[in-house]
């Protein structure tokens, strides 16, 4: 259901001598997963060695990954939330608020940054569970009608909001403390995201091989025999909307502090699109993998072709007013994607990997047995 | 009181707006049992047409705009839709979201930050009908919308595309035992749909408001919760919830300074409050059906 990494990494590990004596003691499921992430670790650390230019993109990439796989969380149990602008942005501006200190433009309380951060991921799960006698109660398509409602209420609030969010300008936010020693370079700015991100992507796999996530997927299958199974559908959807929302709110913090700024105007419906293109992208079923190549597709590709647009001849320089500018091809490229991969193959990119893996793997006997 | 009139004919008129879009959502729904995200997109780029061609001759562009939009949907429909038959209701509605984008990409790019006038014939043009005034364009909108839900109306009692219609919506699975084609209703559905969203799409461009610009999809989306209120399978529900949410902007706009508390341009969402307080109370919406399962 989840593993962590690009198996494609890991499997030549599978096949040294060692490994395969080890193979006889471990199930190959099990060694693929504990070598992806040895490779993942290894890979977070050297990341600002090697990443570059590329490190504030890879940041954002974490950052948003997360909040993906709390739209996933919500999707792979059937419920399509678009209200995922609105918990990214309270969760963000919470930050802000209880970690900034008071000046003329904004108010703040000046809490230490970790409780800070701690105190709004819990204040936006309570929103999230406060709308629970409405979302638990609809299904699939009136919970995206509703939760839509949130995203323009959201903004509205956050335009009203002024002294909390900075108004049209946005607001600074403090960086992150761990008693004296404040991290304000991008490696550790990185370490951090990529270590709060590792967490939220452990949990998330932990929930969704739970009894809460056994009960989603029954959900999923089908309410009315879930109900019937015992189980308490509307107790679940509630939890499964909290951790979303959560999942929310701590991405919204994360791309904070990557940033170092928040404007509210970066918290509309585009935002809650661009979550929904990054989950079918990769496919919401596979909770945290999906999250993770969806999200590296949705923001990898715009950056490249900004970058080396110049090498394409049909692409119109970047800000240009007329012709085809590098952010609208890229969109014109994932909205026909989204189209595509639903049509082809509803569960996103990394069943399209999975189906290729497992057609390459039959054409070899050997390993075909392995799997078994 | 000349004041509170004055209001409440406006509300109408933009609520007769917001309620043929809202049926449009409501009989897409009704057919295929989703929510078709890519309708704002639509009523944009046939309003669009309208006005690239307006300046040849109005009701020609606008019927350009209404063939260009039911053409749009058609080929929608055909292929995207009809490709992803089965699956669930979700799916599809995600892939609308898809369209949406690809569209107003295509939109943005078009029209940029443009407002681009409507060029209809009524013009700035004020009438007074006793203590109110009201532009004429409001008026036409009204009496527009109000003939064409009519004449809906109608066809959906009177017609046996009505009678398949509503049997559809009742039960899926037996319908086509009866010898209803669930095909050709989505094809008549989606091309309805393209219909109305330019007729409103049209008036929601005149006077008062300057002209077509990217965010007219976004007013689209605000009749989206009248088509919620209403109860996603209700035909009267949406055109209700449409008034409903129409008159409640209108008036909110209106007595702004008296809601000054609420923030600035409260009216823009409180569409949204009034669907969330419906569904918090009546999850089904107002008039629709409150979905009764056996396992």
């Amino acid at each position: 259901m989840s593993e962590l990494v690009d198996t494609r990494v890991a499997a030549p590990a599978v096949s040294t001598p060692g490994a395969r004596a080890a193979r006889r003691r471990l199930p190959p499921a099990t060694l693929l997963r504990g070598g992806g992430l040895v490779v993942a670790a290894i890979l977070v650390i050297i990341t600002p060695s090697i990443a570059g230019t590329w490190l504030p993109v890879v940041m954002n990439l974490a950052a948003f990954a997360v909040g993906v796989v709390g739209f996933n969380l919500l999707y792979s149990a059937g419920q399509l939330s678009l209200g995922h602008a609105f918990f990214m942005g309270l969760g963000g501006f919470s930050y802000a608020y209880l970690s900034g200190q008071n000046s003329a433009r904004t108010d703040g309380l000046g809490l230490d940054p970790l409780l800070a951060f701690v105190l709004s991921a819990l204040l936006v799960g309570l929103v999230g569970l406060a709308f629970s006698p409405l979302t638990s109660r609809l299904g699939g398509l009136s919970l995206a009608a509703a939760t839509l409602g949130l995203v323009f209420l959201g903004s509205h609030v956050f335009g009203m909001a002024e002294r909390v969010t900075g108004g049209t300008s946005g607001r600074v936010l403090e960086s992150m403390r761990f008693g004296q020693y404040e991290l304000y370079e991008a490696r550790d700015i990185w370490y951090f995201v990529a270590g709060v991100a590792a967490l939220a992507f452990a949990f998330a796999a932990l929930i969704s091989r739970s009894r809460v996530g056994l009960a989603l997927e029954a959900i999923r299958d089908g309410e009315h025999l879930a109900r019937g199974l015992g189980i308490n559908v509307r107790r679940y959807k509630a939890q499964a909307f909290f951790f979303s929302s959560v999942y929310a709110g701590v991405s919204g913090i994360l791309i904070g502090l990557v940033a170092g700024v928040l404007v509210k105007e970066s918290f509309t419906l585009y935002l809650t699109m661009n979550i929904l293109m990054m989950a079918i992208l990769g496919g919401a079923s596979a909770l945290v993998v999906g999250a993770v190549v969806g999200t590296a597709l949705f923001i990898v590709l715009p950056e490249l072709l900004r970058r080396y647009g110049d090498a394409i001849p049909l692409l119109a320089p970047e800000g240009s007013v007329t012709g085809l500018t590098p952010a609208a091809a890229a969109t014109y490229l994932f909205g026909a994607a989204i189209i595509l991969i639903l049509i082809v193959e509803p569960d996103g990119l990394t069943a399209l990997g999975r189906r290729a893996r497992i057609r390459i793997l039959r054409s070899r006997p050997r390993a075909d047995q392995s799997r078994s | 009181m000349a004041d509170l009139l004055q209001l409440l004919v406006s509300g109408l008129s933009l609520g007769a707006l917001y309620g043929l879009i809202a049926l449009g959502f409501v009989i897409v729904f009704k057919a295929t049992g989703i929510l078709n995200f890519s309708h704002g997109a639509m009523l944009l780029l046939g309003a669009y047409v309208v006005t690239r061609l307006a300046h040849v001759n109005f009701l020609l562009a606008v019927l350009a705009g209404i063939a260009a939009a039911v053409a749009l949907n058609l080929l929608v429909e055909r292929v995207l839709v009809r490709s992803m038959a089965g699956r669930s209701a979700l799916a599809i509605t995600v892939m609308t979201i898809g369209l949406d984008v690809v569209l107003m990409t295509y939109a943005r790019g078009e029209i940029n930050t443009r407002v681009l006038p409507m060029g209809d014939p009524w013009g700035a043009t004020m009438v007074s009908i006793g203590a109110v005034d009201i532009p004429l364009s409001r008026l036409v909108a009204l009496v527009v919308s109000l003939v064409v839900v009519a004449a809906f109306f109608v066809w959906f009692k009177r017609s046996s595309w009505g009678v398949a219609f509503r049997a559809a919506t009742e039960r899926r699975d037996v319908a086509p035992l009866m010898g209803i084609r669930l095909n050709r209703l989505s094809v008549v559905a989606w091309v309805l749909a393209g219909v109305l969203a330019v007729i409103a799409g049209v008036f929601l461009a005149t006077f008062p408001s300057s002209g077509v610009n990217v965010d007219l999809s976004h007013v689209a989306l605000r009749a989206f919760p009248a088509a919620v209120i209403g109860g996603l399978d209700s035909t009267h529900g949406a055109i209700v919830g449409g008034l409903m949410i129409g008159t409640a902007e209108i008036l909110a706009q209106g007595y702004q300074s008296h809601l000054e508390f609420l923030g600035g341009g409260f009216h823009e969402v409180l569409t949204y409050v009034l669907m969330v307080i419906v569904l918090w109370f009546k999850p089904a919406g107002l008039f629709g059906t409150q979905e009764v399962n056996r396992v």
